[in-house]
């Protein structure tokens, strides 16, 4: 597994994963919008000891040039073992509901955008035959709820994606993993206040390089998600949707 | 949006406006609230790196590594990185901090900023003497480079500046060279403070480390005088032990003179019968880190670190006077450390280290009657021309500061307008925490 190339590499999960990754022998391609900041986390991980680390400006909102972004991709690395889709944004549910433009934006971003994106790069995957898809997806998107469900069903309808993809791609020898993080405190939360239930994204990057170790199907992480979802999804819905969550 | 934030006293739990920068910082100017504090890892034990209700600059983000110059021993990186995680990146490259302070979740910029010192002080100095330079960011003044070759009067300030002379972006530290991770350690029993200080005046034969622990509840005082070298041999010395937490705050109880002095009596005879051996260098610089919320353990009163220096020929003088003090309140300290800085001038105009005896005492938050024997520690220290350690107080006065610290008012004119802490608004306008009787 030495070939990494991470979609989204300033995001904090995203960097503290580059980061593991980061030893001789590896090489990584990190691939996000700000050129400034990718450099600087670039310039890190080639003090940390990678082998080389190549970056990649692309703007993730603009759908109309997957293309270009996956021939760019496949010109860089000759192949592929591990491909992280770590970008997304978190918005605002309040402005989402008076906002059509932005609820657009949202979706577009946290879902057409990533499926536009693996729809392009999975033919190269099961080329190789092998290597390991990993997105992020949520704990948001396994039930509907009235603080975040504009988010909730991107990342929701992105896990029915992946189900689907590593359902077609199993056969093929491309492992697919589904990383569904709880609370992580990031730049992303930064407005949230922060309980017992947060963690540090290091401790995200550690399990999701295990899951894709052992080749994992889904990953709730920290591993406590998976049972509060289950208690959560669990819930009737004449119940729940009275509920404050 | 406000968050909650403390420092290792655990003596207050104060919200904040913090900023949290991610990938890099290049402005504080713009910045919303009246004034802003630098705030690392929170491991001061006091205010340094509190500014309650106002703004703070959460350097947590800050901690990429900029260069590593293996040939010139020399590492570059953003000040917010932990003091840990640079050392899991050199130390298997063979490669040690010149000076360690007795943690290492501390941030790079928080041990310039305290100019920090080790258990070395008496053959290197302290943190300041090895920062080859440094990159500030002011608000009047943008980002500087700072170096004892350029804007060195800056450079000078900044060092155990407190973080008030600008925010440390990022420094380059020189490096030592290292065979393995293990140290070479002996220690031996003594009892008495002469036996004690003899030991620190004999040299120590290669030993490069120094460092002296007092049961201060001993009736003879107890005391254990460890060495340390960094070993030649290539062995192993047991894994990197991943940290245990406390996770919860203890009684205040938990703590008393019974717990607390059996703890002594056991780590005294342990380590009466093992008399050498081979540590991990956790083991031996960080040995607290083991359990990584400890001040938890004094539950949800808190505790006051009291440290001190004054010069080698009244230590005993000051120290029995304390002792006196202490038994007179009935509060005796936890946990005392002793060691010994030597000649090598620290460059900080506001640097804590200077030739002598220094003592670091815990005591557990007993409210006034804890803050009244500081003040009488205070007048002891004082008038033996003595100083008290920014980096640990949350309760000196005005006056304390200004006699610990003579280069304040050349200090003065490198503060940056837009920071500020808890502690610098105590220490200059002169809000005692409690009124002399």
């Amino acid at each position: 597994m030495n070939n990494l190339v991470v979609l989204g590499a300033t995001s904090a999960i995203a960097e503290q994963v580059a980061r593991l990754y980061a030893k001789p022998e590896k090489h990584i391609l990190l691939v996000a919008r700000n050129e400034n900041t990718m450099s600087i986390i670039a310039n890190d991980l080639q003090v940390r000891g990678a082998a080389k680390v190549d970056t990649l400006m692309y703007d993730f909102s603009n759908l109309e040039q997957v293309d270009k972004l996956v021939e760019d991709i496949d010109s860089t690395m000759e192949s592929i073992d591990v491909l992280l889709v770590a970008y997304g944004t978190l918005p605002n549910q309040v402005e989402c509901q008076k906002n059509i433009q932005l609820t657009q934006d949202e979706i577009k971003l946290n879902y057409l955008s990533i499926v536009s994106v693996l729809t392009g790069l999975a033919p190269k995957m099961v080329q190789q035959g092998t290597g390991t898809i990993a997105v992020i997806s949520s704990v948001a998107g396994d039930r509907g709820r009235k603080s975040n469900y504009v988010y909730g069903s991107a990342k929701g309808a992105l896990t029915i994606f992946l189900q689907g993809l590593r359902n077609a791609l199993s056969d093929k020898g491309v492992h697919v993993l589904t990383i569904k993080p709880g609370f992580v405190d990031t730049p992303m939360t930064s407005d949230f206040k922060k309980g017992l239930l947060w963690v540090q994204p290091e401790k995200i990057a550690k399990d999701i390089c295990n899951a894709i170790r052992v080749q994992k199907d889904v990953i709730f992480t920290p591993w406590y998600w998976r049972w509060i979802m289950l208690v959560i999804k669990l819930i009737p819905e004449k119940i729940f949707k009275k509920m404050n969550l | 949006m406000k968050q909650d934030y403390k420092s290792w006293g655990n003596l207050s739990s104060i919200p904040h406006h913090p900023v949290k920068p991610s990938v890099m910082f290049t402005d504080i100017s713009h910045l919303e609230c009246k004034d802003y504090v630098i705030y690392g890892n929170g491991r001061s034990y006091g205010d340094v790196c509190l500014n309650s209700e106002s703004g703070l600059i959460d350097t947590y983000g800050l901690d990429r590594f900029i260069e590593y110059d293996e040939v010139n021993s020399q590492v570059t990186c953003q000040a917010g990185m932990l003091l840990k995680d640079l050392l899991a990146f050199i130390v298997p490259r063979g490669k040690f901090v010149n000076v360690t302070p007795g943690t290492a979740y501390v941030s790079i910029g928080g041990m310039i900023a305290n100019d920090v010192h080790g258990k070395n002080h008496h053959l290197v100095g302290s943190f300041g003497n090895h920062v080859e330079s440094l990159q500030l960011l002011r608000s009047d003044r943008g980002v500087l480079t700072c170096s004892e070759n350029e804007n060195s009067e800056l450079f000078y300030a900044t060092i155990g500046g407190l973080g008030l002379t600008g925010m440390i972006l990022s420094a380059t530290l020189r490096l030592k060279d290292i065979s393995g991770a293990c140290i070479d350690t002996k220690s031996i029993a003594t009892q008495g403070l002469s036996d004690m200080l003899n030991l620190f005046d004999q040299p120590s034969k290669g030993y490069e480390y120094t460092v002296a622990w007092l049961d201060l509840q001993s009736k003879k005082i107890n005391g254990i005088f460890s060495y340390g070298k960094h070993s030649a041999d290539l062995v192993s010395c047991g894994k990197n032990q991943s940290p245990k937490k406390v996770n919860f705050t203890a009684p205040n109880w938990l703590l008393n003179k019974y717990s607390n002095g059996a703890f002594n009596k056991l780590y005294f005879v342990k380590n009466k019968l093992v008399t050498s051996s081979k540590q991990n260098y956790q083991a031996f610089f960080h040995p607290l880190d083991k359990l990584e919320d400890w001040n938890l353990l004094y539950g949800r009163r808190g505790f006051y670190q009291y440290q001190f220096v004054v010069p080698c020929n009244s230590f005993e003088d000051v120290f029995l006077t304390l002792m006196s003090i202490m038994k007179r309140y009935r509060q005796l300290s936890y946990l005392s450390v002793l060691k010994k800085f030597g000649e090598t001038k620290s460059l900080g105009m506001m640097s804590f280290p200077r030739s002598g005896y220094t003592l670091a005492m815990d005591f557990p938050n007993k409210g006034v009657t804890t803050l009244k024997m500081f003040q009488e520690f205070d007048k002891i220290v004082l008038s033996a021309d003595g100083a008290i350690y920014p980096a640990k107080d949350a309760r000196m006065g005005r006056e304390a500061f200004e006699k610990s610290f003579p280069q304040l008012g050349e200090f003065m004119a490198f503060k940056d307008a837009k920071l500020n802490s808890d502690f610098w608004r105590r220490v200059t306008e002169n809000k005692a925490m409690v009124e002399d009787e």
